[in-house]
């Protein structure tokens, strides 16, 4: 998974998960079906001004097909902000190099040299072997119109949720077990408690070995202090984690049922 | 500050930013109350601080990712979007754009160049070779020189000429953005063009001196070249705007610089579309109407004062304005 980091204008550092060139082609071939639908629909109105008018009915079919293979992909990406219907639908999107969203001229330039990607089918549709050579030759997979842009595909991300930090997945059976060690954790004294959190969010400055030694170490005093064993198979670090996750839970809120979707 | 708490304490934030960021990402910026407008800027710059100390202080990858993919849609709602703008089109496109075509002159230069290296190229050939530069050289679909007692032009009606004048715009507008988009190549795809528009019409004009038929050639060619010609060239000069951000990167990053130019090349590439249309409508308006609808003197006078028209608007339009008002549009 490649990543793109962008630097914001308050100089905080994040990233973005660039595009891969496999959602970027079922995008692209969404659009391709919507493109032949449409330049259909084009030839069938055409085609019924053609009976009244010929000359009319030609004029309608050559502009249209005209608009929809060079118009498609820039009006959208420009309109949308980075999204054809394709991309939309792939959950993926153009921007600029520096992390902001694309304006008028990326997308001009970014869609009339598909012509060149396309190559050696001359027609603007859409990357052919050339652009996918390019693509799959650096690091961001970007075809020649994203490199004469600077443009990138990246991935949107909207169904990530806050999660309750230092747990993984609770499934629903860990109900009970999650009640009955909130209930032995309220013996441990601030001091105690203070401690195991602070071992769990340091645990990657850790050295793989120290950690492993400390996180056993940490297991055994809690399960000796609170009469508790951990699940089969469950290692130490993993024991004392969870115990950290129900420390740091909102009060009146049960972790496993809290989230979202 | 401990993870535990830091969730207890922002966590309301991030919803309330979740949930005007649905809403952004609905309905556009503008739908924004000034009150919602600017609980969104402070909870973004909130949200990005959080970043900043999660990635710093707290170790959570969940919560680092969730906050980085959350400060990246907010990124993306509120910087890099313009909006559009009919007036400062028109005041680029009559202002402004005479200014960049000054300021890229020399490519436009270099692409009459080749053209008209082409050009002469073309009628040589023509000249020594015949039937090859014909059979090769020629596009299918061209005027040639009328036989005796033959009027110039095929008649049309007014809703052939739709279709006729549509045809010539989209193919032009065709060509003029290849002529362009080549120019990635180096352009050396651009510089082929250039050449190739040349050759083209230096055989047409030996095919049509040898028929002793000049005032036809230039009135079948004029009326809309002077028109035409200008713009297949600046989609041209565009290309070799786009290829120097290639080959002449220094002292900037190349990928950098690369879109800088990208971006002027548009500029100047654009202007070409009312150009073409115009000359799709003379071509099939003017240029190819019957003799004795429009003489060819006529015809001719046609041709000079839209040539006047297009040498006026390049040069003399476009003097005082501000360079800075030029990138707005």
């Amino acid at each position: 998974m490649i990543r793109h980091e962008v630097l914001t204008d308050e100089k905080v550092p994040f990233s973005y998960r660039v595009a891969g060139l496999g959602s970027r082609f079922l995008a692209w071939l969404v659009d391709l079906f919507l493109i032949i639908g449409l330049d259909v629909m084009g030839i069938f109105v055409g085609s019924v001004l053609y009976v009244g008018r010929p000359g009319l009915g030609t004029a309608v079919i050559i502009v249209w097909q005209f608009v929809l293979t060079w118009g498609y992909f820039l009006f959208f990406e420009w309109l949308w902000h980075g999204q054809t219907p394709g991309k939309a639908l792939l959950g993926i999107r153009v921007i600029q190099w520096r992390g902001t969203a694309m304006n008028f001229f990326e997308a001009a330039l970014r869609n009339i040299l598909r012509f060149v990607d396309s190559l050696p089918i001359p027609l603007p549709l859409g990357p052919g072997l050339l652009g996918f050579v390019v693509a799959a030759c650096n690091r961001e997979h970007r075809r020649l119109g994203d490199l004469a842009a600077n443009t990138l595909v990246v991935h949107v991300e909207r169904n990530a949720r806050p999660i309750l930090a230092l747990a993984d997945a609770h499934s629903e059976a860990d109900c009970q077990r999650l009640a009955l060690l909130r209930q032995r954790l309220s013996q441990l004294d601030r001091e105690q408690k203070q401690t195991l959190l602070d071992l769990c969010l340091r645990r990657d400055q850790l050295r793989v070995l120290e950690r492993a030694r400390l996180f056993q170490a940490a297991s055994q005093f809690f399960q000796q202090r609170l009469d508790l064993a951990p699940d089969e198979y469950e290692s130490a670090e993993k024991f004392v984690l969870q115990m950290a996750a129900v420390l740091g839970e909102r009060p009146g809120e049960p972790p496993g049922l809290s989230r979202r979707g | 500050m401990d993870l535990a708490s830091f969730l207890r304490q922002r966590r309301l934030d991030w919803k309330r930013l979740e949930e005007i960021l649905q809403h952004v990402e609905g309905s556009g910026l503008s739908s924004l109350d000034d009150e919602q407008a600017v609980e969104f800027g402070r909870l973004y710059r909130r949200a990005a601080s959080d970043l900043n100390q999660a990635q710093t202080f707290v170790s959570g990858e969940a919560t680092e990712r969730y906050l980085n993919d959350l400060v990246a849609r907010a990124y993306l709602a509120i910087y890099g979007k313009t909006r559009f703008d009919l007036l400062a089109l028109l005041r680029y496109l009559f202002w402004g754009y005479p200014a960049v075509f000054r300021r890229y002159l020399p490519h436009f230069l270099l692409a009459t160049l080749l053209f008209f290296v082409g050009g002469v190229f073309g009628y040589l050939v023509s000249w020594y070779d015949k039937d090859t530069s014909r059979a090769y050289l020629l596009p299918g679909q061209t005027i040639r020189p009328p036989e005796d007692g033959e009027d110039a032009a095929a008649e049309y009606n007014t809703d052939q000429l739709s279709a006729f004048s549509s045809y010539l715009f989209t193919h032009n507008v065709s060509v003029t953005l290849v002529a362009f988009a080549l120019g990635i190549t180096f352009g050396l795809g651009t510089v082929w063009m250039m050449f190739y528009n040349g050759v083209t019409t230096g055989v047409l004009a030996a095919v049509f001196v040898e028929a002793h038929q000049l005032t036809a050639f230039a009135t079948g060619i004029l009326p809309h070249g002077v028109l035409e010609i200008p713009a297949c060239l600046i989609g041209g000069a565009s290309g070799f705007v786009l290829a120097q951000g290639f080959l002449r990167a220094r002292p900037w990053p190349r990928r950098e610089e690369m879109a800088r130019q990208g971006k002027e090349a548009v500029l100047l590439l654009f202007g070409c579309l009312p150009l073409l249309a115009v000359a799709a409508c003379l071509e099939a308006g003017v240029a190819r109407a019957p003799d004795w609808f429009l003489n060819k003197g006529l015809k001719l006078a046609v041709a000079g004062v839209f040539g006047l028209l297009f040498l006026a608007y390049i040069l003399l339009l476009g003097w005082r304005q501000p360079s800075s008002r030029e990138s707005e549009a």
